[in-house]
């Protein structure tokens, strides 16, 4: 197909990126390298491994990358109080270009002359992918599965496990929620399936990081958060990293049914996309962060904050990704 | 860039936030600073002794009016 020898693939061993290890082997007759990052996804590594040693790859990469992704990443956006067309707060696109740094890393450090992922052709997270990889090494190549193959379902997908081989532990698959999902240490996102009827309320047991507001304790919990230079650093009094401090605010923001949005967005390729989120840690930081700077602030520059923030959001959601990737590659 | 502008900012953003969650909610209960811009001495609704002097609020007002009161002058209007 064409003369690419080796792939380094972002692999989260689940069925798609599964499908596109073998696909990349069968189609492109090139070595792959997997990456699988924990960026606080909650899902266990070691079976993503196994996989891909059952598939006959050889460099296996898997990396707990979650106090980078919450430090140099998710803090950062903080700072400037981001939210995207007044509601997101972007949980998706702020893990985007560290993966895209590590991709192009691994690249270097195996020889391999191509990356992959498993991002559609109708998103954003193909873009983002993308745009940070060129930005840190102009000459790579990008093989973008989903954009190629005819494989367009998920019976496809199993279909395609059972005639090339592939582990896939088909019990759990089959069980899996209907949404498109995506999460990290700081949100879970929903797409798909029911959500696709921008009028519907969401069935309650989709959520999974937080309980309904009606379900919540009936009793108020208190809690509080010391920032230094603009950051979170302490809660209740207890200094912890940043991944600790993210992941303590998700649990104790979910049990107050705190930070669940339900937003129709528009993406980057040009469509309008409905999108359910839980981003509990997020959403209490947000409210915090901008309490601080409400005392701290001199107003012009609290005002100017303000104006540049939607345009930073939008350059997240999109494009700086690329300055944010590259700033990480330098150690900025 | 504007990472830069942002975080240039944030040398300042010190200090502790009190915060109330209930069902659902987000409530800021209290927030303190070591490099607060919050003067109560100013902001009193009380006594300031002097902190604050309520007659310049007339100068400022007037001169900032100065430009609609022309406009308003010639039959237009300002904003």
């Amino acid at each position: 197909m064409s003369d690419i020898n080796k792939v380094v693939l972002a692999y989260s061993g689940g069925l798609d990126t599964s499908v596109i290890v073998r696909w990349l082997q069968d189609n492109y007759r090139c070595e792959v390298v997997t990456f699988t990052a924990d960026i606080g996804q909650g899902e266990e590594l070691e079976p993503a491994r196994a996989k891909a040693q059952a598939m006959g790859v050889k460099e296996i990469f898997i990396d707990d990358l979650r106090e980078e992704f919450v430090r140099d990443f998710v803090f950062p956006m903080f700072r400037a109080n981001t939210i995207y067309e007044g509601e997101y707060l972007l949980g998706t696109s702020i893990a985007r270009p560290l993966i895209a740094k590590r991709l192009i890393e691994i690249a270097n450090q195996t020889g391999a002359d191509a990356i992959s992922h498993g991002a559609t052709g109708k998103g954003n997270d193909q873009v983002r992918f993308e745009l940070g990889a060129y930005a840190l090494k102009p000459g790579i190549r990008v093989i973008a599965p989903w954009r190629e193959w005819e494989l367009s379902s998920r019976e496809s997908l199993m279909a395609y496990c059972k005639t090339h081989d592939i582990p896939v532990d088909f019990a759990k698959a089959q069980k899996k929620s209907p949404y498109s999902m995506d999460a990290n240490l700081l949100h879970i996102s929903y797409e798909g399936d029911q959500l696709e009827n921008p009028w519907l309320e969401p069935e309650e047991d989709m959520w999974r990081w937080s309980v309904s507001p009606e379900a919540a304790p009936d009793s108020a919990t208190y809690i509080e958060l010391e920032f230094r230079g603009g950051d979170p650093i302490a809660v209740n009094g207890e200094a912890m990293s940043p991944a600790t401090l993210l992941e303590y605010l998700n649990k104790v923001g979910g049990a107050n049914g705190v930070g669940r949005d339900d937003i129709v967005e528009n993406r980057y390729v040009g469509m309008k996309s409905r999108g359910c989120y839980e981003t509990p840690g997020g959403t209490i930081l947000l409210k915090a962060h901008r309490a601080i700077e409400s005392l701290t602030l001199d107003r012009e520059v609290a005002h100017l904050k303000d104006e540049l923030m939607p345009r930073y959001a939008v350059d997240l959601q999109r494009l700086l990704v690329v300055a944010r990737a590259q700033d990480a590659a330098n150690g900025y | 860039m504007l990472q830069t502008a942002i975080d240039h900012s944030q040398a300042v953003v010190n200090g502790k936030v009190r915060l109330k969650l209930y069902k659902g909610n987000v409530i800021v209960a209290g927030r303190q600073s070591d490099d607060s811009l919050f003067d109560k001495h100013i902001a009193t609704f009380e006594e300031d002794a002097g902190a604050y002097n309520q007659a310049d609020a007339e100068g400022f007002i007037k001169l900032n009016a100065l430009r609609m009161r022309i406009a308003a002058n010639r039959g237009r209007s300002p904003l």
